[in-house]
């Protein structure tokens, strides 16, 4: 899901790719308020998952990010 | 005159680590206000540039141009009076008071000359700015800047704001999610040029960020909004006096419908050494829905580089009386 993520926040989102690691915070990866937007959309879009900008940016790191959104399209809560 | 080539890149980010930045706390007139100061190690390429942004923008809204532009030159982003962390601006006070309060962080931060950009609300304290102490700006950037604005659309977004502060249905000013959507709705709505959002980029996405900015506005925060829009209201924002010595370059959204393309093209004409231009696929939040390419334009008029040829852009008229 790391790199599925890293894919929507370069191509989509127009984030450069090397701060996107997966120990980066969100801040430090670049992942704005913009970013944040683009990703609840596309993840509404491409896999029919619905979460919310609040959810997204609760996450602490890039990969707990992935993990939130792994864990979502597994179909838990 | 040089052109650039069709395939351009935009200023890379920068990354955190390497720039430093500083809260610098200001007094005018008994206000008290703060600005935040970027700079990084790379020696700059250009003037410091003072950023005033709309009545909605805080000195955080900027983080994709902090990113691409902090590498090139120290950036120092503004909450003046009536924004963000800074004392509230009496309502009598105009445009003229937050441009003497502009001009005196540049004072305080001992920066001899500086590039002033006003985007939106932050176009006329710009212009007054540099109106009145031309020496000190080096060059002026203007983004949606209008000699007035357009009554109907400012009473529309006063109404918005007033409602906003007047509906607190609870303790701590939370409205209802339907309360908040449609404030959110209604707000956004006279940002953006909803008509021809088909043709704007990024446009979907840019009306659900505001949305979510709006839906959770406080009660004293649209107070204040409500309050810039009187101010807008009560006087024309850019004054009839002309601009003679400094270069400015004026740009606003091609679809724009808050400042009109033609009321952006006044504005240069009254601008002596001035370069109009509009940004292709935009409306008045051009900074979000193209800030690749806002940064890049800034960018290359900071740096004394051809504005001819960009592929984001029309072809750049010279209007004011240096042609």
């Amino acid at each position: 899901m790391l790199e599925e993520l890293k894919g929507i926040l370069t191509a989509q989102a127009g984030l450069p790719p090397a701060p996107i690691t997966a120990d980066a915070t969100l801040a430090d990866a670049g992942i704005d308020s913009m970013a944040v937007t683009v990703l609840s959309m596309q993840l509404e879009d491409r896999m029919g998952l619905f979460l919310t900008e609040d959810e997204l940016s609760c996450a602490p790191t890039v990969n707990a990010l992935a993990d939130l959104i792994a864990s979502r399209a597994a179909g838990n809560p | 005159m040089a052109t650039v080539p069709s395939v351009w890149n935009p200023p890379e980010w920068n990354a955190p680590e390497e720039t430093r930045e500083e809260l610098v706390p200001l007094e005018w007139r008994g206000l008290r206000y703060t600005c935040r100061v970027i700079t990084s190690d790379r020696p700059p390429v250009t003037e410091p540039l003072l950023l005033l942004g709309g009545a909605l923008q805080d000195m955080y809204a900027w983080p994709r141009l902090e990113r691409r532009l902090s590498a090139h030159l120290p950036l120092v982003f503004v909450d003046l009076p009536g924004v963000g962390t800074a004392d509230d601006l009496p309502a009598e006070q105009g445009f003229d008071a937050l441009a003497e309060a502009a001009l005196l962080v540049a004072d305080r931060l001992g920066f001899d000359r500086i590039n002033l950009l006003g985007a939106s609300y932050g176009a006329p304290i710009a212009y007054r700015a540099a109106l009145s102490r031309p020496a000190r700006v080096a060059r002026l950037v203007l983004a949606g800047a209008t000699h007035r604005m357009n009554p109907r659309l400012v009473s529309d977004c006063e109404q918005v704001w007033s409602a906003r502060a007047a509906l607190a249905d609870d303790v701590d000013g939370t409205l209802s999610d339907s309360g908040s959507r449609e404030i959110a709705g209604r707000a956004a709505a006279t940002l953006l040029n909803t008509a021809l959002r088909d043709q704007v980029s990024q446009s979907a996405t840019v009306a659900r960020m505001l949305h979510r900015q709006f839906a959770r506005i406080t009660p004293a925060a649209a107070r204040r909004h409500a309050v810039c829009h009187r101010r807008l209201l009560a006087s024309d924002p850019l004054p009839s006096e002309t601009i003679d010595a400094v270069r400015a370059l004026v740009f606003t959204g091609e679809h724009d419908d808050v400042s009109t393309p033609d009321e952006n093209r006044a504005v240069a004409a009254a601008i002596a050494d001035s370069t109009f231009l509009l940004v292709r696929d935009a409306d008045h939040m051009v900074h979000l829905e193209r800030e690749a390419e806002y940064a890049d334009l800034i960018l290359r008029f900071l740096t004394d580089l051809p504005l001819d040829g960009l592929p984001y852009t029309t072809a750049p008229e010279r209007l004011g009386a240096l042609r």
